[in-house]
C-alpha cells in the first residue's frame, strides 16, 4: 500500500498557542483516513495543513512538512496544490449561483473545456454523488434552493470537477440527518476505488464504519493511529480509551 | 408596582414614537397646505413642465415653471452617484478583499470621517478648488453642474463605500474560503462570486445614495451656478432645494412665489418618497430570495 501524503514533523501555532505538535503520520493512498479526537484538538487544522491552507493564514506559525507523492507540497504551487487535494467544509457553502454553474467553475479556470465536456464532467460528478437523478431536470436551479444534505452532496460533486487525487472532508455530516450522512458515507467508499480521502470526524462510529485508517489527536499532539481494526478494538493508548468510550470528547 | 412601572414605561415610549410619527404627518400636512394654493393660479401642468421661472413681476407677467430645477436635481444626483460608484466599488474591492483586519479597522473611521465634515465645508473647498480648475477648463465662472456632481459624488463616498464593502465582505466570508480550497485565485472569486453577490445590496446602496444627493442642498448651491437652465454638465443648472434655499427668505408670506417655494418642496418630497418606496420594494424583492 503506498503512502500519498507523509506528514513530517509538523507543528502549527496560533499567535503563540501551539495547535500542533511535532505530528508525523502517512496517509495511504485510495483508502479513507480518519482524524478522531476531541473538540479543538487540532483535527481542522491538520486538515488544512495538508491542502497548504494553514501556510498562508494570519497568525498562523508552521514549521515541518507535508509531502505530497514525494514532493514538499512548499514547492508546489498552491493552485496546483489544491486542485490535486480538494476539501469539503463542515457547512455546506454552495455557491449562490446554479447548480450546473457550480460545477463549472473550477473546470472553467483550470482550463479551456469545450461545452460537452463540461456537461460530461457535471454529469459524472453528480452521479458519483447520487445527486443526479435529483436535480437532472432543474440544472440551472440556484444551488442555495438544495436541502442541506444535497447542499453537502454538491460541494463534493463540486470538489470533484476538478478530479483531485485527495479529497479532505471537515466534518462533513455533522449538519446533517442521518439519511444523508449514510448517502455521503456510501459515496465516500465509493469513491476510494480512484481516490485518497481524509475524513476529519466528531462521530467515532462513523469513523468506525467507513475509515481504513485512523488518526487519534489529542492536544495537538497525533497520540495513536493504526488500522482502524486494531485501533477500535484495542486502543494503546488511556487516552484514546477515554474518548472512544466517551469520557472525553 | 413594578407591573405600573413597567406600563408607565410602556404609554411612555408608544408616546415618544407616536410624537416622531406625527412630526413627520405634521410636515406632510403643512407643506400640502401651504402647496395647494398655488394651484389657484398655476395649472399643474404649467408648473412642472415649464421653463420659466418669474416669481415676481418686474418686467412682464409672473411665472413658475420648475422643470428644469427638477431636471437639475435628478440630473446632478445621478451624474454623482455614477461618478462615486465608480470610485465606492474599487475602495470597496479593496477594503474587503485585499485589505488585512488591521488596515480595515483604520480606514473604516477615517472614510467615515468624510461623512461628518458639514456640507458648507465642502461648498467651500468646491468654490476654491473647483471652480478654478472649471474656469482653466474653459466654463467661464466656473460655476458648473460638473463641479456640483464632483463635489456632491465626494459628499457620497463614505455612504457608497461602506455600503458596498461591508456587503461584499460578508459574501468574501461566506464565499471565499470554498474557492479558496479549490485553489482558484482571490481575484478571479472575487470577479465571479463576490461581486455578483453583492450586486443586489449595491443596487441598494446606490439607490439610497441617489436619495441623499437629491436632498443635499448648500454644497450643490455654492457651485453649480444656480441659474434656470436646463442642465448640462458644463453649463449652470439650481435643484429644488437650491431655489427653496435661496428664495424662501425673500419671499412675501401668503404670495404666490411663497406658495410655489411650498409646491417646489412638496415635488422633492415626493421625489424622495418614490426612491424611499422603491428602496423598500427592492429590499424585498432582492433579499427576500437570500437564504
Amino acid at each position: 500500500m503506498d503512502q500519498i501524503i507523509k506528514i513530517q514533523q509538523l507543528s502549527a501555532s496560533y499567535d503563540g498557542k501551539p495547535a500542533l505538535k511535532n505530528i508525523t503520520a502517512e496517509i495511504p493512498e485510495n483508502r479513507i483516513t480518519a482524524i478522531i479526537g476531541p473538540s479543538g484538538c487540532g483535527k481542522s487544522t491538520l486538515l488544512r495543513a495538508i491542502n497548504g491552507l494553514l501556510w498562508q493564514e494570519a497568525g498562523a506559525a508552521v514549521s515541518g512538512s507535508v509531502l505530497l507523492c514525494g514532493t514538499d507540497t512548499k514547492t508546489i504551487s498552491p493552485e496546483e496544490l489544491r486542485r490535486r487535494i480538494g476539501l469539503v467544509f463542515q457547512t455546506p457553502s454552495p455557491f449562490p449561483f446554479s447548480i450546473y454553474k457550480n460545477l463549472t467553475y473550477g473546470p472553467l479556470y483550470f482550463g479551456h473545456p469545450t461545452k460537452a465536456q463540461l456537461q460530461a464532467r457535471a454529469e459524472e460528478v453528480l452521479k458519483a454523488t447520487g445527486l443526479y437523478e435529483e436535480v437532472k431536470n432543474d440544472m440551472k436551479k440556484s444551488a442555495l434552493k438544495l436541502s442541506g444534505g444535497q447542499q453537502q452532496r454538491l460541494c463534493i460533486a463540486r470538489a470533484l470537477t476538478v478530479d483531485p487525487q485527495v479529497l479532505l472532508l471537515d466534518e462533513p455530516c455533522s449538519a446533517l440527518d442521518v439519511k444523508n450522512t449514510q448517502i455521503i458515507e456510501e459515496l465516500l467508499l465509493q469513491m476510494k476505488k480512484d481516490r485518497t480521502v481524509v475524513i476529519v470526524t466528531h462521530n467515532i462510529a462513523q469513523a468506525q464504519r467507513i475509515a481504513d485508517k485512523v488518526l487519534f489527536l489529542y492536544e495537538g499532539s497525533l497520540l495513536e493511529e493504526g488500522s482502524a481494526e486494531e485501533l477500535f478494538a484495542c486502543p494503546r493508548h488511556e487516552k484514546t480509551k477515554e474518548f472512544l468510550s466517551g469520557r472525553i470528547g | 408596582m413594578k407591573k405600573a412601572f413597567d406600563r408607565a414605561f410602556t404609554v411612555l415610549i408608544a408616546a415618544l414614537t407616536a410624537v416622531s410619527a406625527a412630526a413627520l404627518a405634521f410636515v406632510i400636512f403643512f407643506i400640502v397646505k401651504e402647496a395647494l394654493p398655488l394651484f389657484e393660479t398655476v395649472s399643474l401642468k404649467d408648473f412642472l413642465l415649464g421653463q420659466r421661472w418669474m416669481p415676481i413681476a418686474y418686467t412682464g407677467s409672473v411665472s413658475f415653471g420648475i422643470a428644469n430645477f427638477i431636471a437639475g436635481t435628478l440630473y446632478v444626483s445621478f451624474a454623482a452617484m455614477v461618478l462615486a460608484l465608480f470610485f465606492s466599488l474599487g475602495c470597496a474591492v479593496y477594503l474587503s478583499c485585499v485589505a488585512t483586519d488591521r488596515q480595515r479597522s483604520l480606514l473604516y473611521p477615517v472614510i467615515d470621517l468624510l461623512a461628518g465634515i458639514p456640507s458648507v465645508v465642502y461648498g467651500f473647498i468646491g468654490i476654491v478648488v473647483l471652480l478654478k480648475l472649471m474656469m482653466k477648463l474653459g466654463v467661464r465662472t466656473g460655476s458648473c453642474v460638473l463641479a456640483a456632481a464632483i463635489v456632491l459624488a465626494i459628499m457620497l463616498l463614505p455612504y457608497l463605500i461602506s455600503g458596498c464593502s461591508e456587503s461584499m465582505l460578508k459574501m468574501k466570508n461566506r464565499y471565499m474560503p470554498a474557492s479558496d480550497a479549490m485553489g482558484i485565485s482571490q481575484w478571479h472569486a472575487m470577479a465571479e462570486i463576490v461581486i455578483p453577490a453583492a450586486w443586489k445590496n449595491i443596487l441598494l446602496t446606490m439607490v439610497l445614495a441617489v436619495g441623499r444627493a437629491m436632498g443635499e442642498t448648500m454644497a450643490v448651491m455654492m457651485v453649480m451656478g444656480n441659474a434656470n437652465l436646463f442642465p448640462r454638465l458644463l453649463g449652470k443648472g439650481e435643484t429644488i432645494a437650491a431655489v427653496i434655499a435661496l428664495e424662501m427668505g425673500t419671499a412675501e408670506y401668503g404670495s404666490d412665489h411663497y406658495h410655489a417655494l411650498y409646491a417646489a418642496s412638496m415635488v422633492l418630497m415626493l421625489l424622495l418618497f418614490v426612491i424611499n418606496i422603491a428602496i423598500s420594494l427592492l429590499r424585498k424583492r432582492l433579499l427576500e430570495k437570500e437564504v
